[in-house]
């Protein structure tokens, strides 16, 4: 199984710095790297699929840096890129095929390979429709489907879940587990609930750095102690909101004529209020607290912490 | 091969391209009916012959014609039927007007007519520089049929007809992996970077082979089907006017498109290049037919106003390597006297063969460079 190394890898752009001395080892599992828009994934994922050189620092697999590898390196991958492109007259099959094709699938696998694959995610039957006829989801899903087509070593998925519905998220995470036993799967979202399961390695980025990285538990505890939960009237939710990082506010239906409880969970390095019950943290906590913009008693900036 | 054979299933499937295709196969026929055979008269004795029964009737002089053209033959044919006749000066109701090929030719070529003297129609002198030449000629004389300036006329348009829609199809060969944003999955996988590149390179270059085969053969097949083919076999210089060529009216054609084959190449690989700069089929588009124009329209206004220094002659000579011109080439050539064709074809090869590979090789390098 191939060792992928992130060794102090950047990427600039004219003003602005997208990826940050990023280091990092990939072994097998999967890794969810969480981050809001233009925290730095997408172009980390594009520099790992070796479609953006480094500015600076170097990408290793097995020791040898990827861009000298070339065609035997691009062999163990299968990307899904965020903005997914396809051919509109083509029909699903054609597309697989012709990636297939490109991926130096084997001839008289290739056949197999791509019903085998359109059958797990649920296309079979659409195979011979032009791909423009598809649902956004549909497409999404030959779009995971190519991905797998060469039996990738290393998988990388930029926000695989977009577009899909509720059942079709939770059966793309199934697939992402049974997947991620044998190889690399670099699964990017700003979606907590995709990655919240399925995921060995968590990695918070923001700026182009990893804020924090580690087990889910490990970077779940990092706020251990400072997650409450309390009741409050929406006049004091508000200026709680001003103040906190409040992860959840969830409105309560009055037992008498008047009065709207809500119950506010939010993230205090001390005891808010009296009334205040420490609760455990979730994922959700922690991205959010990572990505609200600063408040008014909240703590500084949180450096790059491995778990 | 499949690779190949989807690279050029995504060229051929783009409907507007084969429906372009389809609408200058008709223009073209249009034109051949109405501007070529419309234009074929016959007269014999006072009675008109148009089109393919003027064509039939030509054919039917060749016979007693064709072969070596002397002084004695040419004379023949004045006795036989007269000068051809200046039909702005024909009154109507005149008799005995005799217009065809045979008559027509002798008149323009060996008459006073030529030069378009007033009075009346009289050979010109046998000393003259003309008949001494045409004495000294071997030519194989016949009916020229449509294998004549008609055709390379024809042939023109459909080398630039052809040019026009290998710009419209080639330019989103790389254009459009961006715009459409499958770049990204092409470029990470096994091939993409290197066979999906041939492939598309390929694709590309047969695809515009058979544009041009289409175009250009479309015309023949209609010239042929109209006149026959007996006309390939008569001299070049009596088909086109260019003394200075040697061999029959199909050798030079072979070799005017030739020459026009080889421009189509160079054009589809600098098509190319124009798609790789571009990420947007639209601009590739405009920058393919900008590079195919510009070096026109520089040789035809502003070079050609310039002093001819040295440099600007050089410019002049860089400018007519492009694709446009790389046919018109050979028909100047041998109407231009003096000029060394053997420096002419090896500074015009050296310079193809550097657009090319320099086109070919800065088009893949600029798309695998991918976006940034």
């Amino acid at each position: 199984m191939p060792q992928l190394s992130l060794n102090q890898v950047s990427m600039k752009y004219k003003n602005k710095t997208a990826v940050n001395h990023v280091s990092y080892e990939f072994g097998n599992g999967v890794y969810g790297l969480l981050g809001a828009n233009g925290a730095g994934k997408t172009t980390l994922m594009r520099m790992i699929c070796s479609l953006l050189p480094p500015v600076e620092g170097e990408i290793l697999c097995d020791g040898r840096e990827i861009w000298s590898l070339g065609r035997e390196y691009r062999r163990l991958l299968g990307y899904l890129p965020q903005e997914f492109g396809y051919y509109p007259d083509f029909t699903g099959e054609r597309f697989l095929r012709y990636l297939g094709q490109l991926k130096a699938v084997p001839k008289a696998l290739l056949d197999g390979r791509v019903h085998e694959l359109l059958e797990l995610v649920d296309l079979e039957e659409d195979r011979k429709r032009k791909i423009k006829t598809y649902s956004g989801g549909m497409k999404r899903r030959l779009g995971i489907a190519q991905a797998l087509l060469g039996d990738p070593q290393i998988l990388i998925l930029d926000e695989p879940t977009a577009g899909l519905d509720p059942k079709e998220r939770i059966r793309f995470r199934n697939l992402i587990c049974s997947l991620g036993k044998n190889r690399i799967v670099i699964l990017s979202t700003h979606i907590v609930s995709d990655i919240e399961y399925i995921a060995d390695e968590i990695l918070i980025m923001k700026s182009g750095s990893f804020l924090l990285h580690g087990q889910p538990e490990e970077v779940e505890s990092f706020l251990e102690g400072r997650v409450w939960e309390l009741p409050a009237d929406e006049k004091r939710a508000e200026e709680y909101s001003r103040i906190y990082t409040v992860s959840q506010r969830k409105a309560e239906r009055s037992t008498q004529a008047g009065e709207a409880k809500t119950t506010i969970r939010l993230v205090s390095d001390e005891r808010p209020a009296p009334e205040a019950v420490l609760v455990k943290p979730t994922l959700e906590d922690v991205y959010l607290y990572c990505f609200q913009e600063k408040r008014g008693q909240r703590n500084g900036i949180i450096e790059n912490r491995a778990l | 091969m499949g690779l190949l054979r989807t690279e050029l299933y995504k060229i051929t499937a783009r409907r507007t391209v084969n429906i372009l295709l389809i609408v200058l196969v008709l223009f073209f026929g249009f034109y051949f009916w109405v501007g070529i055979l419309g234009d074929e008269v016959y007269t014999e004795n006072g009675k008109i012959y148009t089109r393919l029964e003027a064509i039939q009737k030509e054919k039917e002089l060749s016979e007693t014609y064709e072969g070596k053209l002397d002084m004695d033959s040419a004379r023949e044919i004045i006795r036989r039927f007269g000068w051809a006749p200046d039909w702005d000066a024909v009154e109507e109701g005149e008799e005995g007007i005799n217009d065809n090929f045979w008559n027509r030719y002798v008149t323009l070529e060996l008459s006073t007519r030529r030069f378009r003297a007033e009075g009346e129609v009289e050979w010109l002198d046998e000393e003259n520089v003309i008949m001494k030449q045409f004495a000294s000629q071997d030519w194989n004389f016949g009916y020229t049929g449509g294998w004549d300036n008609d055709l390379i006329e024809l042939l023109f348009m459909a080398l630039i007809g052809s040019a026009v829609l290998i710009v419209i199809g080639i330019s989103p060969v790389y254009s459009e992996e961006y715009s459409m944003k499958t770049a990204d999955l092409l470029m990470s996988s096994c091939y993409g970077k290197d066979r999906g590149i041939a492939a598309k390179i390929i694709a590309s270059l047969i695809w515009s082979t058979a544009i041009y085969l289409i175009c250009v053969g479309g015309c023949l097949l209609m010239t042929g089907a109209a006149y026959g083919t007996e006309g390939l076999s008569v001299s070049a210089a009596i088909s086109f006017g260019i003394y200075a060529y040697k061999g029959t009216a199909m050798k030079f054609l072979m070799r005017f498109l030739g020459f026009g084959l080889a421009a189509c190449h160079l054009h589809t690989i600098i098509t190319l290049f124009a798609s790789a700069k571009c990420r947007q089929p639209f601009w590739a588009v405009i920058w393919g037919i900008g590079f195919y124009l510009l070096p026109v329209g520089s040789a035809m206004t502003v070079l050609s106003m310039l002093r001819p220094t040295p440099a600007v002659q050089l410019l002049r000579r860089f400018c007519r390597c492009f694709p446009y011109f790389l046919p018109i080439n050979e028909i100047d050539i041998f109407i231009v006297p003096n000029t060394s064709r053997f420096s002419m074809h090896r500074f015009e090869g050296l310079v193809c063969i550097f657009l090319f590979a320099f086109c070919l090789w800065r088009g893949c390098h600029v798309y695998k460079k991918g976006r940034r």
